[in-house]
């Protein structure tokens, strides 16, 4: 659990933080969303104390950063920044082995470690770990800056516009693996972005910033139908708050029984969202789709006016 | 490659000084019959223009060397019986050498050979000019003649040009790593600190050892144990700490480059992964700024070398001794003896540092 109390920081005479209360619970993927100036980097790196604070504590499962050594506490959380910032000189396999190595892990360890890693992030060991950084597209390099902030396994991940970089079907799929760590290591991500995408395909828990300070927090959905700011509304409409609400939504929660549905409906998987489904049926000019379970197996139906319960 | 063949032709091909008062006199290429060296001289001349790139490079390379026999037999003929008489090349001749030098890097580089190999036709030219010197074939010409008159003055000149560059250099790397780290640590002063450096740098040389002479020799006069070190206004003393402190901006400027050079995502990520401010220097900015930092030891070691040169005027040892001796005396030969050794060692400590640049750069 991560627990910002009463935080404050300004850098000259800009404030950047004015007073930042917010608890993120242990095993959530919490996005940090806002514009620029919003204060939520440096919400972020307050946690690794990369910066410290002016006034307030930030406590890391009941216990203050400031009481630790900073690189004691850093090697114990991961980081993943927008620059990637791979060590140029470094192979792929030093470059994630470099916090094992700084906690003095023996050399087998680590390699075994960096294998698992790079098969994790379904890149070929045997193919990337003797590779200089130069040598990797920015998706490839990006994917060795998350091994490398998983090396140690840390309990928390901490990701500054890890994306914002990256091409747009390179971020897609790096969501997608994002997603899928987490739903397999159970550890708890906080995640900086001004991308409403991203956070609302990404977040268990919301956050939302604006000027160094929370405006609202909680389950994507809540912010979404009950926004208690109207920069908050303003920020996650953007006029499409239909497709928004489609998108937070598995289409399996919306269907009911096959029945007899006739051949020609299309079909997609039953992990999909309700925005899949729509997108499916306009695609095939048609007002149901069938869900298939991971067998292929027809799994229920989903309606155009189902599509209204979401 | 004709340039090669028509300068001495036209231009003059070697002069004679009997002696160090009468006035030189030319010599053209037909005053005397030397064509077995000259002959295949301009053949090779000839042939390298229309020869592959490798090929080119040597042809150039034997027909230097043949220009170079030919002006010895000259020269052994005509000044045989006169130890005092110089022969040296004439302005054609000098033309025909810098021609056929810039021919064959030309050639060289349409054959696209590396560092290794340049350094290799370098050294193949430097044992074909020994071997030559070995076997007689130079003896005669004004400027051997000088340099085995001058044998343990040129070995003192060196040990000494040497000595000064190392007693300049080391404290300077040492002061000027010092300063270019705290001008990259604390921005502001460290700029000023800079500033003051580089206001160093428009002060001319010879001015600076000037302005030396008189607080070194007071601070001799002051202090007896320091006169007794060696420290007086005439001597080594100015030249030395004048050319430390040229050398400073150089250091101090590399220094701060290189340890700015590291990308700034590269060191974010290792503060953020848990690196302590002394792995953070060690592991990312060191190694990712050396080769910055060769860069700049390269430049100050040339500069180096070129100024212990003037230090000659205020007294320091070196090759500049024999540079100004031969421009009092109006002895060309005399000179070139000084200029010409000051050069090729600051092209072989250049290319020794540069080869070091490339060994880390892999």
């Amino acid at each position: 659990m991560i627990r910002f109390e009463g935080v404050r920081k300004s850098f000259g005479g800009a404030t950047a933080l004015a007073g930042l209360d917010l608890v993120v619970p242990e095993g959530a993927f919490a996005v940090l969303l806002g514009g620029s100036g919003a204060g939520k980097s440096t919400a972020l790196r307050m946690i690794n104390r990369l910066i410290d604070p002016d006034a307030g504590r930030v406590l890391l499962r009941g216990r203050d950063v400031a009481a630790e050594a900073a690189p004691a506490l850093r090697r114990r959380i991961g980081y993943v920044i927008q620059g990637i910032g791979l060590f140029p000189h470094w192979t792929v396999a030093r470059n994630i082995g470099a916090v094992p190595r700084l906690l003095g892990w023996d050399e087998k360890r680590i390699a075994a470690r960096v294998d698992e890693l790079l098969t994790l992030l379904r890149l070929d060991p045997a193919a990337y770990r003797d590779r200089m950084p130069a040598q990797l597209s920015g998706g490839q390099a990006q994917r060795i800056g998350v091994a490398r902030a998983l090396a140690a396994d840390p309990d928390i991940l901490l990701m500054d516009e890890p994306f914002g970089a990256l091409d747009a079907v390179t971020r897609q799929a790096l969501q997608q693996e994002m997603a899928r760590l987490h739903a397999a290591t159970g550890k708890t991500i906080l995640l900086v972005t001004h991308d409403v995408e991203e956070a609302l395909s990404l977040a268990t828990r919301l956050a939302v910033m604006a000027d160094g300070r929370l405006l609202q927090e909680g389950a994507p959905r809540d912010l979404l139908d009950a926004p208690a700011d109207p920069r908050v509304r303003d920020l996650l409409d953007g006029g499409a708050i239909g497709m928004r609400r489609l998108s937070l939504v598995t289409a399996a929660s919306l269907a009911g029984p096959t029945g007899e549905a006739p051949a020609a409906l299309p079909h997609i998987p039953a992990a999909a969202t309700g925005r899949d489904a729509l997108e499916a049926m306009l695609a095939a000019r048609a007002e149901a789709v069938v869900l298939l379970d991971a067998a292929g197996a027809p799994a229920g139906l989903v309606a155009l006016r189902d599509l209204l319960r979401a | 490659m004709l340039v090669a063949v028509l300068a001495p032709l036209l231009l003059g091909f070697a002069v004679l000084a009997p002696n160090r008062i009468v006035p030189p006199r030319g010599i053209a290429v037909g005053d005397v019959h030397v064509w077995g060296f000259l002959a295949p001289a301009a053949l090779a001349a000839l042939a390298a223009a229309m020869l592959p790139g490798r090929m080119a490079a040597i042809a150039c390379g034997v027909a230097l060397c043949g220009l170079l026999g030919g002006l010895d037999d000259v020269a052994g003929r005509l000044t045989a019986s006169l130890s005092a008489a110089r022969l040296g090349p004439a302005a054609g001749s000098w033309i025909a050498c810098g021609a056929l030098l810039l021919a064959a890097r030309l050639a060289l580089g349409r054959a696209g050979t590396g560092a290794a190999g340049r350094a290799a036709a370098a050294a193949g030219f430097v044992v074909a000019i020994a071997a030559m010197l070995a076997l007689g074939l130079l003896g005669d010409l004004g400027l051997v003649r000088e340099a085995t008159a001058r044998g343990p003055e040129l070995r003192a000149a060196l040990a000494g040009h040497l000595e000064l560059v190392a007693a300049a250099l080391l404290p300077a790397l040492a002061a000027g790593a010092a300063a270019g780290a705290f001008a990259f640590t604390m921005r502001r002063i460290g700029g000023a600190v800079m500033g003051l450096l580089a206001a160093l740098q428009v002060i001319p040389a010879m001015a600076l050892f000037a302005l030396l002479i008189e607080p070194l020799a007071a601070l001799g006069r002051a202090v007896p144990l320091l006169r007794e070190a060696g420290l007086r206004g005439i001597g080594a003393a100015p030249a030395v700490i004048g050319v430390f402190l040229y050398l400073l901006l150089p250091i101090a400027a590399a220094t701060r480059a290189a340890l700015g050079a590291a990308p700034a995502a590269a060191v974010d990520a290792a503060r953020g992964l848990g690196f302590a401010p002394g792995q953070v220097l060690r592991r990312v900015r060191l190694p990712l700024g050396a080769p910055v930092f060769l860069g700049g030891l390269r430049t100050a070691t040339v500069q180096a070398v070129g100024l212990v040169t003037l230090g000659a005027l205020v007294g320091a040892g070196g090759f500049g001794v024999l540079m100004f001796q031969g421009l009092g005396q109006f002895a060309p030969d005399l000179i070139l003896l000084g200029a010409l050794p000051v050069a090729a060692l600051a092209l072989v400590l250049d290319a020794a540092l540069r080869a070091v640049e490339d060994g880390l750069a892999q």
